[in-house]
């Protein structure tokens, strides 16, 4: 078991009392596994998917990622955790602007202190076919381009777990398809686990397991 | 529509706290610049009282002949009051004492302007009239000379006089010329009685005038149309007298740090309009894809900074107020009166100061988006924002000119800043963009703080060097505003020693040099120097004999000496070399004044003789040094044998001003007067200024603090994203605060090294230019230029990356 959630709870305070975003969260991922976590917007997906990379401190329950309790561990804590197990892929990619399309996938080794950084970038932007575009900075790369940059970066931190939130979100169905393939090919050539926050049916439907979220609870 | 829709957005943006640092930055200006300039106005205008108290008017003419009908109409059919005097020299004696006195007779409209402070018997108090007929007043000195009580009986010519109060002090000092002293007062009404005033009599009649400015001006236009040889016509502007001087310096001290304020607000408003535009870029979007014109939208900006001038005006005027009162208050026991209410002018500053920044900074960010498309704004392509248009660079250096210009009102001192600070940012600019112009190594080298903050140091050496301008405008002018209040203030009081020469002897003859010297012996006083005196014209000549004489319009004390006396130095030409091609050296003022050059040919006549010669140099004359100053220096060669008396000045401890009586009773025909009173008012205008340049100082220290701040909370913004990602990928948060104390530590470092050489510069510029002092090497701030740099941005740093750390990568990312 690569990450699992025991009665997790999620809340915020707003001027007209405390909201309940997730209430008992119970889940399960195993090695290589793939899972889609679906639902209607404002159901807590995102949410749930912060909390389980450990990007954000849970309100109540249990978090364990590869056998590290995140409950219980502070943000510095969690941010080791996160080096060595999480890669992330974000809908509105979060690219940095500075940094061409090769630095930017090389981030998550260069905080690990690889050696290797630069050619572990190169091999996985090959990989998502981006090999002539290493030099491109962000705003040169379209957005297809730049959600296989921000791919490729994911999978360059060699990590257990990748989370994906809406990966497709922001692109035309053509390019969603081609990101869709690309993330589930690149990530069957390990054995990394894959979360996936998604409206995409046809995206949910390639994952081993879907779980649906309404109103912060798991139906 | 626009209106509606304008009034609710800057309604939401400032309940939502959105316009927080823009109208921050603003209200702060305002503050400032309507603090300084109304408290500095106020001053002014007090100062500016205290002159005329001085001069006793607001307006004097002066002439040997009886005053003109035609003058007195003249200030009448200008409503203007005027008061009359007579000065003249007489001897004064009692029933033990006689003494040469200076007598003034006063009329009834005396004093014009302040009070009299008088002792008798029944102690000190203040009056606003004149000696009632057949009283006299004297001076203490007069009255321990002549050795007399008060009521007792005391002749003047043929009248007598009873005394009846001593003056303490009187409102128009500066009428004590060198001739007259000590002093007697009596009303005007009883001159004719003394019979004292025959053909012949050496006597000064003076005109007091007090009114309207513009009555004035009229009235000084016609005093020059009017004027005779020998008149001479004084307004508070000329006034080359050491307390003119002071209150002169004194104004330069607080324009310099308004303008220090108003430099710093600039930079602050300038910086803080970047994230308004970076803000607004999504509003330009939806708008304009809603179909909002782009003169609708002109409108629509120009509203939001009508409402934001209205508030920053209204708030910033409020807190200047208030800062002002807290300068009066801290200020009150140094004023002995309340003081003038300020004029309208600091507000017109602080409103114009608004409208330019707003004009020159914000506004051409909003025309820049207007052009954009609403897609490209979008998507953000090319990035366009973070980079600065030419329109941009123009609009902003113009308005800053024009700020300079606004509070300098001088196209010479406003062009030698704007260069200056101008030059300093390029050479920054420079520095920093040749430190990390080399090449890259790729990535972020996100693996050790070091080489993270050396990477981004590169990386971001454009908007660094940015940074590193505001930076140094701050730490600069503020080590301006340290140094003129700490070592320029120094320099000044040091120009006042304690052993200032406090008393001036006059009317010495040959004879008295020796006795005088060894008086100064016996008493333990210091050895003072002698220099003739006499009273001489200058005519200009032509170069040809056939040429025009033009005579100038006045009379001057000339001395002759060998020796440059200490407070003057030459400016052109040589000083003499005891031969036969010497001739005379005239001051810098003189010169200018009467369009007299080096080399020009003049007559000199005084004494009944006349001698050709020609000016052999021109002086810089330090007026504030409390010793005889000449206007006129003639060479030993052409004027040593000839009869004149001779001047000194020296110092009487105070605790023995008897010896100043004793020295009259020895040397009966030599005139001595002390001049404690104006050094004691000097000494008090030093000290009003400095306590209140410790409060401006702690103001621009306070908003050279929010512009360092300001400019690192705009750099930190953008490293927000950065750590955010940085940390999802397991950066820990020792690595991010770790490189940005690195990266920001060294940026102040170097920052506060221009920061002082800036600061070395500007110094430089007003000691020589505005304070008239030697220029000095200012070893303190190269020390503490580079020191307060680093710790300060290293400090602001800390509790920025703090708080972008303590917030989770999550809540950034998605905007939470």
């Amino acid at each position: 078991m690569i990450l699992s959630t025991k009665n997790l709870r999620k809340e915020v305070s707003t001027d007209s009392g405390t909201l309940v975003i997730l209430e008992d969260i119970n889940l399960e991922v195993g090695k290589g596994e793939t899972i889609a976590i679906t639902g209607p917007s404002g159901s807590g997906k995102s949410t749930l998917l912060g909390l389980l990379a450990g990007l954000d401190d849970a309100s109540g329950g249990e978090i364990f990622l590869n056998k590290h309790p995140l409950h219980l561990l502070n943000e510095e804590k969690r941010s080791e955790v996160r080096k060595e197990n999480v890669g992330f892929v974000f809908q509105s990619f979060e690219l940095l602007p500075g940094l061409t399309a090769l630095e930017n996938v090389m981030l998550p080794s260069e905080l690990n202190s690889r050696k290797n950084a630069q050619e572990l970038a190169q091999y996985y932007l090959k990989r998502v076919g981006l090999e002539e575009r290493l030099n491109h900075y962000p705003r040169q790369l379209s957005g297809g381009e730049q959600q296989r940059v921000a791919i490729a970066r994911a999978f360059a931190c060699e990590s257990k777990i990748l989370f994906a939130d809406e990966p497709t979100g922001n692109l035309d169905p053509k390019t969603s398809d081609t990101i869709c393939n690309l993330l589930f090919e690149v990530n069957s050539e390990s054995d990394n686990a894959l979360v996936i926050v998604t409206h995409d049916s046809e995206l949910a439907s390639k994952c081993n397991k879907q779980i649906k979220l309404d109103q912060g609870k798991i139906i | 529509m626009v209106f509606a829709l304008s009034l609710k957005i800057f309604w939401r943006e400032l309940k939502s706290g959105y316009l927080n640092s823009s109208l921050f930055s603003l209200i702060l200006a305002v503050t400032i610049v309507s603090g300084i300039s109304l408290f500095t106005d106020r001053l002014e205008k007090a100062l500016s009282l205290e002159s005329a108290e001085f001069l006793g008017g607001d307006l004097k003419f002066e002439s040997n002949e009886i005053p003109r009908e035609e003058i007195l109409e003249k200030a009448k059919e200008l409503g203007l009051v005027s008061s009359q005097q007579v000065l003249f020299a007489s001897v004064v004696y009692s029933d033990s004492e006689l003494q040469l006195s200076s007598i003034k007779t006063v009329d009834s409209f005396y004093p014009l302007i302040g009070e009299i402070e008088l002792e008798n018997d029944l102690g000190k108090f203040l009056v606003t009239e004149p000696p009632q007929e057949g009283e006299v007043w004297l001076d203490v000195r007069l009255k321990n000379i002549l050795d007399i009580k008060y009521g007792e009986k005391l002749g003047i010519g043929d009248k007598d006089f009873i005394f009846s109060n001593s003056i303490i002090y009187e409102p128009d000092r500066s009428s004590s010329s060198f001739a007259f002293a000590p002093k007697a007062m009596i009303n005007s009404f009883n001159l004719k009685e003394t019979n004292v005033i025959q053909p012949g009599s050496r006597i000064r009649y003076s005109i007091l005038f007090t009114g309207e400015e513009s009555s004035l001006s009229l009235m000084n236009e016609y005093l020059e149309s009017i004027k005779r040889t020998g008149d001479e016509i004084t307004t508070l502007g000329d006034d080359t007298s050491s307390l003119g001087r002071a209150i002169d310096r004194s104004g330069n001290f607080f324009l310099l740090a308004g303008l220090i304020a108003v430099i710093l607000s600039a930079f602050t408003v300038g910086i803080s309009s970047q994230r308004f535009s970076r803000r607004h870029t999504n509003y330009v979007a939806i708008l304009k894809t809603l179909g909002m014109n782009a003169s609708s939208l002109k409108l629509f900006y120009f509203l939001l900074f009508l409402y934001m001038a209205i508030l920053s005006l209204s708030v910033g005027l409020a807190l200047g107020w208030l800062i002002q009162l807290n300068f009066v208050d801290l200020l009150s026991t140094y004023f002995p009166s309340k003081l003038p209410s300020p004029g309208l002018e600091p507000i017109f500053i602080s409103t114009a100061t608004v409208i330019i920044c707003l004009i020159g900074f914000v506004y051409p960010h909003v025309l820049r988006l207007l052009k954009i498309t609403p897609l490209s704004i979008i998507r953000k392509e090319g990035n366009t924002l973070e980079r600065s248009s030419k329109l941009m660079i123009i609009m902003a250096l113009i308005s800053f000119y024009g700020l300079l210009f606004l509070y300098t009102n001088s196209i010479l001192i406003t062009s030698i800043l704007f260069i200056g600070i101008l030059f300093f940012s390029l050479l920054g600019f420079v520095l920093v963009l040749t430190i990390f112009g080399r090449k890259l190594k790729t990535g972020l080298n996100a693996h050790s703080p070091f080489s993270l903050a050396v990477s981004e140091l590169k990386r971001r050496r454009y908007s660094n060097s940015i940074q590193v301008l505001s930076f140094m405008i701050a730490i600069g002018l503020s080590l301006i505003a340290y140094s003129s209040s700490t070592d320029l203030l120094k320099t000044w009081e040091d120009s006042v020693p304690e052993d200032s020469h406090n008393n001036f002897a006059i009317n010495i003859t040959k004879n008295d040099i020796n006795p005088i010297n060894e008086f100064f012996d016996l008493k333990k006083l210091d050895k003072v120097s002698f220099f003739p005196i006499t009273n001489a014209k200058i005519t200009k000549l032509g170069k040809l004999s056939s040429d025009e004489e033009m005579p100038v319009e006045r009379n001057f004390n000339m001395t002759w000496t060998y020796t440059l006396p200490s407070q003057n130095k030459i400016l052109e030409g040589e000083w003499f070399s005891n031969n036969s091609s010497d001739g005379i050296s005239l001051s810098e003022e003189i010169s200018e004044r009467y369009e007299l050059s080096l080399g020009d040919r003049v007559k000199v006549t005084f004494l009944d003789k006349e001698v050709e010669t020609y000016i052999q140099s021109i002086r810089g004359v330090d007026w504030e040094s409390f010793s005889p100053n000449f206007f006129v220096i003639g060479s030993p060669n052409l004027f040593e044998n000839n009869s004149s008396t001779y001047i000194t000045s020296f110092f009487i401890p105070p605790d023995q001003q008897n010896i100043a009586s004793e020295f009259m009773r020895t040397f009966r025909t030599v005139s001595i007067f002390s001049i404690e009173e104006i050094i004691n008012q000097v000494k008090d205008i030093i000290e009003q200024v400095s306590k209140a340049l410790q409060v401006i100082l702690i103001l621009t220290t306070i908003s050279s603090f929010f512009l360092a701040f300001s400019t690192l909370q705009d750099g930190f913004q953008i490293r927000l994203h950065q750590s955010a990602i940085l940390r999802t990928f397991g950066a820990r948060r020792k690595l991010i605060t770790r490189s940005s104390l690195l990266e920001f530590s060294f940026l102040g470092l170097v920052s506060g090294l221009l920061a002082a050489g800036l600061a070395q510069l500007g110094l430089y510029f007003i000691e020589k230019e505005v304070f008239e002092v030697a220029p000095k090497l200012h070893v303190d701030i190269w020390i503490i230029g580079p020191l307060s740099g680093f710790l300060i941005i290293s400090l602001l740093s800390i509790f920025l990356v703090s708080s972008i750390i303590k917030k989770s990568p999550k809540s950034i990312l998605y905007g939470e």
